[in-house]
């Protein structure tokens, strides 16, 4: 590999992994730990590449609000009340919701009536005769 | 079926499947975000409150140099939390970060608002883009303020996803297999954005050091 062109391998390592070595796959900062040892043009693109990445990092920066973590908690909060609002607040949405539990609590004891009722084929009524009849104690 | 709907909804929410695996230090406090949404899970405001206060600050600067302002950016935070509540019972520890979760929420919700933003100004009716608005830095010498706020500005006319790229990597925080993750790509996508995003905005940042 001629020089210029290990050199412009490096630059474009250093675009894709930046100019901090110990974020490199291994193999590759080691070849660029060798490189930087023997070569001062190497060292002036990392140096060159360190001073942007500091720029780039400040460009990054951005203060939180004031207030900002409670002003994020507090509108959390407020949504989920919100949601309960939505269907306890609005008679329309309450009605369907107690009519569908109404509903469902029918649908539930028709059913458990029928499996229990004197029609089902399960059902034997000569125990409730003993008691009601024979003075039969279960 | 369900488990892969599961799936499409989990990366939807921005669940990562995978991650590399972390450093003893970051591990540390990954299993205490992990304890955290687990007692977040469970109704617990105050661990919520907690998970805000830890990863709030980090993912409103993501947002704020992202869109350019500030309100649009705590939005965004908000909503990503939102989610996170909404989520918080899905959660499975140890596969994922919790930042890893955040940030592609957060990332994905920006990304949206980008397009949206771009729909709107495409109208015949668009009014004018709303220039981001800076309260400079007090403590930075004036000749530095304005590279930073024209590198700023060069980074809100990158790309979507090589912007969400850039501004994941300038902390030097995030390794690009944990930036892949967030934006649930491969290292070698990652790279690639990297070296186009570096590129156009050194190529910018020597024009105007030159002019």
């Amino acid at each position: 590999m001629t020089k210029g062109s290990e050199i412009d391998l490096f630059a474009d390592r250093l675009d894709a992994y930046g100019p901090d070595l110990a974020r490199w796959p291994a193999d590759l900062a080691e070849d660029a730990a060798a490189l930087l040892a023997r070569s001062a043009e190497a060292r002036a693109r990392q140096s060159d590449a360190r001073r942007f990445a500091r720029l780039l990092a400040s460009a990054a920066e951005a203060p939180a609000p004031n207030g900002f973590a409670f002003r994020v908690v507090g509108e959390i909060a407020a949504r989920r009340e919100d949601r309960w609002f939505r269907l306890f607040g609005s008679p329309g949405r309450f009605g369907l919701a107690s009519a569908g539990l109404c509903a469902a609590a029918v649908v539930i004891g028709v059913s458990l009536g029928l499996a229990a009722s004197p029609t089902s084929p399960s059902y034997d009524p000569g125990d409730a005769i003993d008691v009601a009849f024979n003075d039969v104690d279960l | 079926m369900a488990g892969v709907s599961l799936r499409a909804e989990l990366q939807r929410d921005g669940r990562a499947v995978s991650e590399p695996e972390l450093p003893r230090p970051g591990r540390a406090e990954a299993d205490e975000d992990d304890d955290l949404v687990a007692r977040a899970a469970g109704g617990d405001q105050r661990a919520f409150a907690r998970l805000v206060a830890r990863h709030g600050a980090r993912a409103q600067a993501l947002a704020h140099r992202f869109t350019g302002s500030a309100n649009e950016a705590e939005d965004i935070v908000q909503e990503a939390f939102w989610r996170v509540w909404r989520a918080a019972h899905r959660w499975t520890p140890g596969v994922a970060r919790f930042s890893t979760w955040l940030h592609r929420i957060v990332v994905n919700l920006c990304v949206d608002r980008a397009r949206r933003e771009r729909l709107r100004r495409m109208l015949p009716f668009a009014d004018h883009f709303d220039p981001p608005s800076e309260a400079p830095s007090p403590e930075r010498s004036l000749g530095d303020r304005h590279a930073v706020d024209a590198v700023r500005r060069d980074i809100l006319e990158l790309p979507a996803r090589q912007r969400a790229a850039i501004l994941l990597s300038a902390d030097g925080e995030r390794s690009n297999a944990e930036i892949a993750a967030v934006l649930e790509t491969t290292e070698k996508a990652v790279e690639s954005m990297l070296v186009r995003a570096r590129r156009t905005l050194r190529a910018r940042h020597r024009e105007r050091e030159e002019a």
